[in-house]
């Protein structure tokens, strides 16, 4: 999950390094996502999540789709 | 009496750890505290059930990641108050003021040009500094980020 400028700075990524588009994501969701996805550990009712709650974390934020479906 | 190496008890120490000194213990350190050998530690790391949050690296067993912190230098360094840490990703570096609860900048770059870019994350309301069209791209699908993390 990387950093670019602008959408313009990913395509010019990809072209270069020839990948395929993933998925791209303005910096605000995933903020949206990190605020989720990351819990404290040292809590005492911390558990990891299981894939169904992961995926609820990933829609919960607008992530839906084939791209996102987790295995 | 020694600390009792349970996995509750690893997690708490590892993340102490990370946000007291910016990197997470070495299994050396693990085995200290909890009075068992290195080796100990390290089995201890790979087989007590931290599922994805805490994984080892795959030829020395140390540590690699305590998601969202990175054991290595990536391109996501993430300033507190008192302390700096590694992100492993820029959804991670994101993820560090929500543990670490406090302001943070993140010095990074734009993957595509190395343009620097340094960022403000307030634990409560995100970046505050002017992001402007700035995007993330996740170049793994999800059903593939744990086939090779390190890459992912």
């Amino acid at each position: 999950m990387s950093l670019f400028r602008s959408e313009e700075h990913v395509s010019r990524w990809l072209e270069r390094e020839g990948r395929e588009l993933g998925a791209v994501a303005p910096l605000e969701q995933v903020w949206r996502l990190a605020c989720d996805w990351y819990t404290d550990p040292r809590s005492p009712s911390w558990r990891p999540r299981t894939r169904d709650e992961s995926q609820a974390v990933l829609a919960s934020v607008g992530l839906t789709g084939p791209f996102w479906e987790l295995p | 009496m020694p600390n009792a190496l349970t996995p509750a008890a690893l997690r708490v120490f590892i993340y102490d750890h990370l946000l007291a000194a910016g990197l997470p213990p070495s299994t050396g350190e693990i085995g200290a505290h909890f009075s068992v050998s290195a080796d100990t530690a390290r089995a201890s790391i790979a087989s007590l059930k931290i599922g994805k949050t805490v994984v080892p690296h795959p030829d020395t067993g140390e540590i690699w990641m305590a998601g969202p912190f990175a054991a290595y230098a990536s391109s996501y360094r993430v300033h507190g108050s008192r302390v700096s840490w590694w992100a492993n990703c820029a959804w991670d570096m994101l993820g560090v003021p929500r543990l670490a609860r406090e302001r943070v900048r993140v010095d990074t770059q734009c993957t595509d040009c190395g343009e620097p870019i340094t960022l403000d994350v307030d634990p409560e309301r995100g970046v505050t500094s002017n992001t402007r069209d700035m995007v993330v791209h996740f170049l793994v699908p999800a059903r593939r980020w744990y086939d090779d993390i390190g890459f992912t």
